[in-house]
């Protein structure tokens, strides 16, 4: 057998293993140390698996990850980002949707604190569902909104997936942030436009809420989005002027965070508790894929299964935007199945060689791959942010309904995807300015 | 949950060792932030010590606990469409080649770590000089530990100690 050949027997291997249930990481692991025993030997393999696991982990850029969880999971459960829902409420109340638009601004600000699509779904989830359901909108509208707006979470900054392609394909994190942003804006612009296009084609899914605001009610809404704005303002002044390294941006974040939320009175010992647990509990998680992510890179490219698949791949067609079509087919198919940062984990050892030969902009692939897997999130079988917004909200609401909501959104995702891929300077505008 | 309970103890603290790390270097970062624009003096070492001691600190120790969570990211798809008792059975054969990649890595680390002890291995960052050889027996613990809990979870499984359970793919998300 060829080492080209055992590379594809690895990835096949690897592939049905993670099928069988066995946790992505240690599939990763065990499957590319064998792999690199039966390409170049037993002690090169053995060599790899010492140094490899820890020199991942002391990475400075990753360290960053756990402090932005932290300060995503805090902002969270301390509730500091009811203020945006509320505000966007008290001006949007007369447009037809308003609430369900509301719910879309309130999402792209939550995504300003946290890098997590969950989050920032399971939020809007509690806060908007039973406002839309007291104002009588359709259920497919109300629930589909919150699910979709949920993605935006991991596209606007900070965001953990951006990190970890940071790290794998060497590109400064700070600039793809920037080209997330941009998409993340673009994206939230998609779903207003939709609920718009949907209420205008079914009016009764979403009444108008006939309540008059007062301008000064009006203004008062604007002071809880304050601490909001302060916070992702220091963060990302600071970030994105060059004065903090992603890390030293999330600290100082997650103490910005802890103090609102101490001034707030939402700062309790549960919340302080659970925030720290679960960026703990998910970076751990996250790394064991990643140490495994990163063998599996080593794999692919010492057995030459990288150029093997890239030149089947280029063979197929040589056309970039071809190309890129079957990628984000790859993607999408993946995506049903599999959570956003395994499966971005798992495919761009295989990828971002490809990717690499073709010439691709490597921001824009990142930023393109990340929007993916958002979509990802919202697919059936597998959407987690379709299963979580079920169990935030009461138990009439089926899944069937909410993936119904959703469909609709996919068709606003899927205009995003054909947009950025072929105008990249959405995505490259603002990385390109910050050069 | 039967023998794997015997490591409760040691996960938990783990939990919380992995919880200070998180919120002293958050401290640690926010003071150094601080000492260097304001005070024109920033703490020596930071990063040497947020990425040699909380980082692995963190990452590895925690790994056990995650798992008593069932925090483990796998996919659940493919094997939901099997009975509940297949399924059952089959989570706990594929545990055994856990067990085996989780300790042949802590066997190697753990081999690491004790050559960086014996050289005392070091960083220097602005004249400061800070031991790394401490970190390098998180990967071994961490694996370790995993490795070990999944074994008593595969013979509690063995002494039919494991029942049946009845978890929907909906049920357990926390954001």
């Amino acid at each position: 057998m060829s080492n080209g050949e055992i590379g594809l027997l690895g990835l096949a291997v690897l592939l049905s293993l993670i099928a069988l249930r066995i946790p992505i990481g240690i599939a990763l692991l065990g499957v590319s140390f064998s792999g690199i025993w039966a390409t170049i030997g037993l002690n090169p393999a053995l060599g790899m698996l010492r140094v490899v696991p820890y020199s991942f982990a002391t990475n400075w850029e990753l360290s960053s990850v756990p402090m932005f969880l932290f300060m995503g999971f805090l902002c969270y459960h301390a509730g500091l980002t009811r203020g945006l829902f509320e505000a966007a409420q008290v001006w949007l109340a007369r447009l037809p949707g308003g609430l369900a638009i509301a719910s879309v601004f309130g999402a792209a600000g939550f995504a300003a604190v946290t890098g997590s699509s969950l989050a920032c779904a399971a939020a809007m989830g509690r806060m908007a569902v039973p406002e839309m359901m007291r104002a009588r909108y359709s259920m497919a509208l109300a629930t589909g909104t919150v699910a979709a707006a949920g993605t935006i979470g991991a596209l606007i900054p900070p965001s953990i997936l951006f990190i970890i392609y940071g790290v794998i394909a060497q590109e400064p994190i700070s600039q793809l942030f920037l080209g997330g942003a941009a998409v993340g804006v673009l994206t939230a612009i998609a779903y207003i436009l939709t609920i718009l296009i949907w209420t205008v084609v079914q009016p009764d899914a979403a009444p108008i809420v006939i309540r008059i605001y007062t301008l000064r009610e009006k203004f008062n809404a604007l002071w809880g989005v304050i601490p909001i704005f302060l916070l992702a303002g220091s963060v990302f002044g600071g970030l994105f002027g060059g004065i903090f390294t992603p890390t030293e941006a999330g600290a100082v974040g997650s103490g910005i965070a802890v103090l609102i939320a101490f001034f707030k009175r939402t700062l309790t010992w549960n919340t302080f508790r659970d925030s720290i647990t679960e960026a703990f509990v998910t970076s751990s998680a996250l790394f064991l894929i990643a140490v495994g992510a990163n063998l599996l890179s080593r794999f692919v490219a010492l057995s030459g299964a990288g150029d093997l698949l890239s030149d089947i791949v280029l063979g197929v067609t040589n056309d970039p935007f071809m190309l890129m079509i079957l990628i984000v087919i790859v993607y999408l198919v993946l995506g049903m199945f599999l959570d956003p940062i395994g499966a971005m984990l798992i495919t761009l050892p295989v990828l971002l060689p490809i990717a690499e030969q073709a010439q691709f902009n490597l921001i824009w692939f990142g930023v393109i791959v990340a929007k993916l897997l958002e979509i990802g999130m919202i697919t059936p079988p597998v959407g987690l942010n379709v299963f979580i917004i079920k169990s935030v909200v009461p138990n009439s609401i089926t899944l069937t309904t909410i993936f119904k909501g959703v469909l609709v959104f996919l068709v606003a995702d899927l205009v995003v995807v054909l947009l950025i891929m072929l105008f990249p300077e959405i995505v490259l505008f603002l990385p390109n300015l910050m050069q | 949950m039967y023998l794997e309970k015997l490591l409760m103890p040691i996960n938990g603290f783990f939990a919380w060792l992995s919880g200070i790390a998180v919120a002293v270097m958050m401290l640690h970062v926010c003071i150094d932030v601080f000492a260097k624009f304001v005070l024109q003096s920033p703490i020596p070492a930071t990063i040497t010590v947020v990425t040699y001691y909380y980082m692995p600190l963190l990452t590895f120790l925690p790994l056990a606990f995650v798992q008593q969570k069932r925090g483990h990211i796998s996919v659940e798809v493919f094997t939901s469409m099997l009975s509940k008792r297949i399924q059952h059975h089959l989570y706990f054969w594929t545990i055994l080649f856990c067990v085996v990649v989780l300790a042949l890595l802590a066997r190697v680390t753990f081999g690491e770590a004790v050559n960086k002890l014996e050289l005392g291995t070091f960083r220097l960052e602005q004249n400061v000089r800070i031991l790394t050889w401490p970190g390098q027996f998180f990967p071994a613990i961490g694996y370790g530990l995993l490795a070990l809990l999944m074994m008593l979870q595969f013979i509690g499984y063995l002494m039919g100690k494991a029942p049946i359970e009845n978890d929907s793919l909906t049920g357990e998300i926390d954001p």
